[in-house]
């Protein structure tokens, strides 16, 4: 799809629609609605910033640009799970940094070798989406375990446990965290509400059937990146803080 | 042999020194249940000793030799919770115990278990707890507030020869002691 292919007259109905739909919120509930525009007003800035990213990345069409737009995401991805995370700089930035990066790494390079390098854009970034997810919840979790069990893990330890097998109760929770919001994106009945992905891959024209194999493919590149990326977090945060 | 020499650890006001024999059983009396705790657990290698140090057959305690002394205690804690607040709890099980590498050669099965948690006399939980350190076959065992009902129990472990190390307020397991530390 061009951007020519876009109806201006549509393009004023969604805006005369949306104001109506505004307007209906500022009768019944003037707080929400205020909430609504917010949320609308940040989500056009920020997709503006990402266009205009994206936009130079596409034009410059260099591997340096790629690589620069990858570090930029690394770092903001980073920031935004420390930001989540309560800003424990000291204790998480390294785990959530090599977590990162280890993800990255081993999905994104195993796509890269799959795809052609004009999807280095979109395969990172739907990698970083569920990566940030996921070290979220995996280093949350374990965070948790581990202040909970502080007197299982010394009365096993006492009892003949290494130090990873006391470990080992919270290392397995966390990785199950790890993986539970891809699962239940998978396990939404697909026929009935198509993934965005698959919808923005037939928009942006790609035919059916690559577009399943495409989605398929990220779908295992997001599960494993899940999973290296929550087994570097919890490794490196237990050796570094426990 | 057992021996603490000027041990301090957090919490504590005083300093602890002892000696604890095979076929004895030493009670750690006094101050609070937290140092009472921290104490047992110092002699394991798993809080630090803020001065003094701790021997075991001559050897000392240290990072080093931490793992190779510490495979010949058992430890039971006075209860096992959950720190904060959880839905859910699950302590550690028979099972979990006995799949560590550690303790994979230690006989037990579920009619051991249960003979042995009958002998301690202690109520269910304590019983279990007592009864799983007890069958891992180690010649130290050190015990955080046993039930009074145990204290024949420990007893009989100490002659049978072991070195037993308690830590309790309850007059019945003080009178059972062969040796008394006040804290």
């Amino acid at each position: 799809m061009q951007i020519t292919d876009i109806s201006l007259w549509g393009v004023a109905l969604m805006v005369v629609l949306m104001a109506l739909a505004v307007a209906l919120f500022l009768l019944i509930d003037r707080r929400e609605m205020m909430r609504v525009l917010k949320v609308f007003g940040l989500t056009l800035g920020q997709m503006i910033l990402a266009g205009v990213g994206v936009w130079l990345v596409y034009k410059v069409d260099a591997w340096w640009m790629d690589i620069l737009w990858l570090l930029i995401m690394l770092a903001l991805s980073g920031a935004w799970c420390l930001y989540e995370m309560k800003w424990q700089v000291k204790k998480l930035a390294l785990p959530l940094a090599a977590a990162l990066v280890a993800g990255c790494l081993v999905a994104g390079g195993s796509m890269m070798l799959t795809l052609p390098g004009r999807c280095f854009v979109s395969v990172f970034g739907v990698l970083l989406a569920y990566m940030i997810t996921s070290i979220t919840l995996t280093l949350q979790t374990y965070q948790r375990c581990l202040y909970h069990t502080e007197s299982h893990r010394l009365y096993l330890q006492a009892n003949g446990a290494t130090k990873l097998e006391s470990l080992m109760p919270g290392i397995r929770r966390a990785l199950r965290a790890s993986i539970q919001p891809q699962l239940r994106t998978m396990a939404q009945p697909l026929l009935v509400a198509m993934p965005l992905l698959f919808a923005g891959m037939l928009l942006g024209g790609a035919s059916p059937v690559a577009g399943v194999f495409v989605l398929l493919l990220l779908m295992v590149a997001a599960f494993v990146a899940s999973v290296v990326a929550g087994v570097v977090a919890v490794g490196l945060y237990s050796k570094l803080s426990c | 042999m057992l021996e603490l020499n000027e041990v301090l650890v957090e919490g504590a006001a005083n300093t602890v020194s002892m000696m604890a024999q095979e076929r004895q059983m030493t009670c750690l009396t006094g101050g609070t249940a937290q140092v009472r705790s921290h104490l047992l657990l110092a002699i394991l290698g798993l809080v630090p000793v803020k001065s003094g140090f701790v021997n075991i057959d001559g050897e000392p305690l240290e990072r080093q030799t931490m793992k190779k002394l510490r495979k010949m205690m058992a430890y039971v804690p006075s209860e096992l919770r959950a720190e904060g607040e959880v839905t859910v709890y699950e302590p550690p099980s028979v099972q979990d115990l006995f799949m560590l590498k550690d303790n994979r050669e230690a006989a037990i099965s579920n009619g051991l278990l249960t003979e042995e948690m009958k002998r301690t006399c202690a109520p269910q939980e304590k019983a279990q707890l007592l009864a799983m350190a007890v069958l891992r076959q180690r010649p130290i065992l050190l015990v955080e507030n046993p039930a009074i009902e145990s204290a024949g129990y420990l007893k009989g472990l100490a002659r049978d020869g072991r070195i037993v190390v308690v830590a309790s307020e309850e007059r019945a397991i003080l009178d059972m002691a062969d040796e008394i530390i006040e804290i």
